[in-house]
């Protein structure tokens, strides 16, 4: 018997362990899931755009609560409350009640190793976007899964989701977890970051002065984009009206629809610069020349032009500052078709930038064999023919940079959860539109259009704003309305632009509905602010040098290195100071606005509570240095 | 009344060196079953201390006054087992609480029966054979004893102790054919009380069928195997064992001989056994060089006592058996049986002393 027993311990022991081990991982190993964190967006200052906030909520199961006296009693500590009130949950009879529910999890570190029985941490992760309404409609946002549903959050969600990690752990008879073993445990791999060419800050400003915009003249809807001409970097792109990517609800679901990218219309008279390029071009007329404006009204052949105001002579240059129809309708009228057409394609319009967005609109340019006896002269002042803002904008910074179209930047480099990097856009030339000559003249004339023509409105002293105004009728069910698209389109500075401002504001009421009375002082407010954000910066090398345009049909750039490409690009945007003067005041703020505003300064606070702030470190008003930490207290109360 | 007496040093070593591992693993186990992981350990301490001292006292009484005793002693276990059923808690009454201690009647009734059984067999050994009423007698009142234990309800120690019983009973000179028939009786008996006993019959299924839910019935039949599979030939170490992480119900106890397999692995298990079996085959030797039938029944009684408790428990522990509560002795936590076990040595330690002093003292023909 006692040999029998030996055996059989034996077999047990050396014989058959492989098999009841197998059964051991089987029955009772449990791959516990670590959860990634998903990747966020950063703007070209490093700015956080999105946060992923960790909440815990704690329950409950009052039946197998074994101790509720000290359970409620370190809960009580915490939180600062009476500990009775605990005490009442956890003596209840319901099966399952919360303690606490949505606590951040900075607040609560300390109870989340708590080994009560009964009691249940739950944790969620919920995207955070500090920017909200402004940064909405370009980012998207996401469903309580974290799941991207338009926007970049959706373009980019395969790269922005992590690869969960996994630990191994055992179940014991109480059907506790144990034995964590950190050998076979897979780190989680966080999400990949992304990094924008946005400047939030300008960001900011343009949102606001569209909403502004909008709702002073009850417009339908508003954009906006800020890019840089010298790299193609989109610094801004603003859809108004947008949504509040925080409260999970989207009021208008054009909203969700990226406007400035996605949208296309009849552009009007910021068109003019492409038939004038073309006419500059061909030689047909210079700059001074003299055209007869007919004083407002004139009939050509197949159909008559109208001009906002009677015009006589002007010269060729006033009649694109003075935005004549019929002067720029006489001036094409010297060239072909085709070379209309050639150059509507070279600033290029009739087909997408490319930029890394999903949904970009290409417009339309019907092909010139196509084109009616009176589509020329509808072309060459901003009719049939649909554009969207990014194309315009695009075109002006063709104008703006010396004659190079850029493709448009949107995303600068994805940086992954090991800290490797990977280029996105590239600053990259896609075509040379025009001699230099040429350029020098129609910057001329968009400088003397802010100067002295119809976009006096969005002058700055001392600025040097060039720029087109546009004030296009709206087709709708094939008649043009009493509705209007305005429009203007500018850059700045005037010697080495660094920025080009596109603003259309769509459907505007009022009496004075026109791109210089709407648009152009958007234009001139969004400058303002501007300047007393970045002073401009005097490029240290012509932007010629940077950009070497070789024959090719592509003109890429191989012998820039990534460094002086981000010097180049670091021009745009001047460092802003590290310390900060002034400690905003917190107090009665609710966590999401006291973020909004830390994460404007640059700040990251660290909380403790919830509820609202009634208690900060420092005090409102003191200077903060960098390495400063502010401490936000919040209670519910 | 007591004599000094030389300690059989063989008998002495072997029970040192079990304790001693009893100890340690004891420790081992226990150290989760409660906040204070010395808890177990502290309580073992003091009981082995009430157990040494109980059996340096039993060493001493010469084991004839227990003879003489016999009638005492029975009146004691039944009265024991009938107050047993005052503390009847969770539908058991395996226990008398005292003082805040808790004392496992069936332990001590073992011992009892022992005595009494040994006694009347040599007592009555030549009458018997003429005079078949004293056995019927003697089985009547074991039967009686055992039913008491039966329906504590502590099935798993009515089988020992039927065992016991039964062996002495063949050494004794009954007729097999009598055993048999008793036997038969139990077996019926154990059978109805069973079936009756739902939870007891699942846990026999469960042994017996190869299928059955590994999770549920056969959860701890199958956790001892994965803690001894665990340990393989060398062990995990001391105080490395996984299973008493709550894997295994009661690890200090019932398992605790899978927690000494993992620890210590199969060469810990195996001379583990090897001392059960060297402490068995001593013990026979006492009984055999044994002056008189009282003594050498007692010496076997005690040594198949120790020694079957030791291989029930490998055969729960195996799953070659159905899953029961019995201690491993000297090892498994548990004051009753611990203290039970020292004065079923300490009997069996003045028994050697007597056959090695030559000394006898009248046998009660």
């Amino acid at each position: 018997m006692w040999l029998i027993l030996l055996t059989k311990v034996f077999t047990i022991q050396i014989m058959d362990t492989q098999e009841l081990s197998e059964i051991l991982i089987k029955t009772f190993e449990r791959k516990m899931p670590i959860p990634s964190e998903r990747g966020n967006f950063f703007d070209r200052n490093g700015k956080q755009l999105t946060q992923n906030i960790t909440y815990c909520s704690f329950a409950v199961h009052p039946s197998q609560v074994k101790s509720p006296n000290d359970l409620s009693k370190v809960f009580a500590k915490h939180f600062n409350k009476p500990a009775s009130s605990y005490l009442q949950k956890i003596k209840s009879k319901k099966n399952f009640i919360y303690l606490e529910r949505h606590v951040p999890s900075e607040g609560c570190k300390d109870l989340m190793d708590l080994d009560f029985e009964g009691l249940v941490i739950e944790n969620s992760t919920n995207r955070f976007y500090p920017y909200g309404e402004s940064m909405a409609s370009l980012i998207g946002f996401v469903d309580k899964d974290n799941v991207g549903l338009c926007g970049l959050e959706e373009h980019y969600g395969h790269y922005l989701v992590g690869e969960d990690g996994s630990k191994l752990t055992a179940r014991d008879g109480k059907k506790r977890n144990r034995f964590i073993s950190d050998d076979n445990a897979i780190e989680p791999s966080d999400g990949t970051n992304i990094h924008l060419s946005i400047d939030i800050d300008l960001q900011v400003i343009l949102f606001d002065e569209i909403k502004l915009a909008v709702e002073k003249t009850k417009a339908k809807k508003g954009m906006a984009i800020l890019m840089s001409p010298i790299t193609g970097e989109i610094l801004s792109a603003v859809n108004y009206p947008s949504f509040d990517p925080n409260s999970g609800r989207v009021q208008n679901s054009q909203s969700l629809i990226m406007a400035p990218f996605s949208a296309s219309f009849e552009p009007g008279s910021t068109f003019k610069v492409v038939g004038a390029s073309a006419v500059l071009e061909k030689k047909m007329l210079k700059p001074e020349d003299i055209i007869n404006c007919e004083h407002g009204e004139y009939r050509f052949p197949h159909h008559t032009v109208h001009d906002w105001k009677a015009f006589d002579n002007l010269t060729f240059a006033n009649v694109i500052a003075n935005s004549s129809n019929i002067g720029v309708v006489k001036a094409t009228s010297k060239i072909q078709d085709i070379d209309l057409y050639d150059a509507t394609l070279a600033f290029g319009f009739g087909e997408a930038t490319g930029i890394t967005y999903p949904g970009e609109a290409s417009g339309s340019l019907k092909n010139y064999t196509e084109w009616s006896m009176i589509s020329r002269d509808q072309i060459s002042i901003g009719y049939e023919v649909a554009v969207t803002a990014l194309q315009l904008s695009m075109a002006y910074g063709a104008i703006a940079n010396g004659g190079y179209l850029m493709q448009p930047m949107l995303v600068n480099y994805l940086e992954t959860s090991t800290g490797y990097r990977r280029q996105v856009d590239k600053p990259n030339v896609i075509r040379q539109v025009a001699s230099p000559k040429t350029i020098e003249t129609l910057k001329d004339m968009l400088r003397t259009a802010v100067i002295s023509g119809t976009g006096k409105n969005a002058d700055v002293p001392n600025m040097g704003i060039s720029g087109k105004t546009g004030t296009a009728k709206k087709l709708t069910d094939g008649e043009y309305t009493n509705n209007y698209i305005t429009s203007f389109i500018s850059f700045y500075p005037f010697e080495q632009p660094e920025y080009v401002l596109a603003i259309i504001i769509d459907d505007p009421h009022g009496s004075n509905r026109t791109g210089g009375t709407v648009a152009a002082p958007i234009a001139r407010n969004i400058y303002n602010r501007m300047y007393n954000l970045y002073q401009p910066s005097k490029l240290v090398n012509n932007h010629n040098d940077v950009v070497q345009v070789s024959h090719d049909t592509e003109y890429r750039l191989p012998t820039v290195s990534n460094d002086q490409l981000l010097s180049s690009s670091m021009l745009v945007s001047k460092v802003q100071n590290s310390t900060i003067d002034k400690t905003p005041n917190f107090i009665g703020k609710s966590l999401r606005s006291a973020l909004q505003t830390s994460s404007r300064l640059g700040i990251n606070p660290e909380i403790h509570g919830k509820g609202r702030v009634y208690r900060q470190s420092p005090r409102k008003g003191s200077k903060l240095s960098a390495n400063d930490k502010i401490i936000l207290y919040l209670d519910t109360k | 009344m007591f004599k000094s007496i030389r300690y059989d040093r063989i008998t002495l070593l072997l029970l040192s060196l079990i304790f001693g591992i009893g100890l340690i693993v004891m420790y081992s186990a226990s150290t989760l079953q409660n906040e204070d992981p010395t808890f177990f350990l502290k309580k073992h301490a003091f009981n082995s201390l009430i157990a040494i001292a109980s059996m340096i006292f039993f060493a001493h009484l010469p084991h004839k006054y227990l003879s003489t005793a016999r009638y005492f002693i029975l009146g004691l276990v039944i009265l024991m087992l009938l107050i047993s059923f005052q503390f009847t808690r969770a539908h058991t009454s395996r226990w008398i609480y005292l003082f805040g201690f808790s004392i496992q009647t069936s332990d001590f009734a073992k011992i009892g029966l022992l005595i009494f059984v040994s006694d009347h067999i040599s007592r009555y050994f030549e009458r018997s054979e003429k005079e078949p009423y004293l056995n019927v007698y003697l089985y009547l009142t074991i039967s009686f004893v055992l039913l008491l234990i039966l329906i504590q309800p502590d099935l798993s120690t009515t089988v020992v102790i039927t065992i016991i019983i039964l062996s002495l009973c063949l050494l004794g000179n009954h007729k097999i054919q009598h055993l048999a028939y008793l036997g038969s009786f139990y077996l019926f008996g154990g059978g109805v009380y069973i079936v009756n006993n739902s939870y007891m019959l699942k846990r026999l299924t469960s042994h017996f069928d190869a299928n059955a839910d590994k999770t549920n019935e056969a959860w701890q039949a199958t956790q001892s195997l994965l803690t001894l599979a665990n340990g393989s030939l060398f062990g995990v170490g001391a105080g490395n064992s996984v299973a008493k992480n709550f894997f295994l119900p009661q690890p200090h106890t019932d398992y605790i001989f899978s927690v000494l397999g993992e620890e210590y692995g199969f060469v810990g298990a195996s001379i583990t056994m090897l001392l059960f079996l060297l402490l068995f085959l001593r013990g026979l030797k006492i009984a055999r060089d044994s002056s008189n039938q009282f003594s050498m029944l007692l010496a076997t009684g005690i040594s198949v006592s120790i020694f079957i408790y030791a291989i029930f428990h490998i055969m729960v522990v195996t799953g070659l058996g159905p899953v029961t509560g019995l201690p491993l002795p000297f090892i498994s936590y548990g004051g009753s049986s611990l203290i039970s076990n020292f004065i079923m040595m300490g009997i069996l330690f003045n028994i050697a002393n007597q056959n090695g002093s030559g000394q006898t003292f009248g046998n009660t023909k």
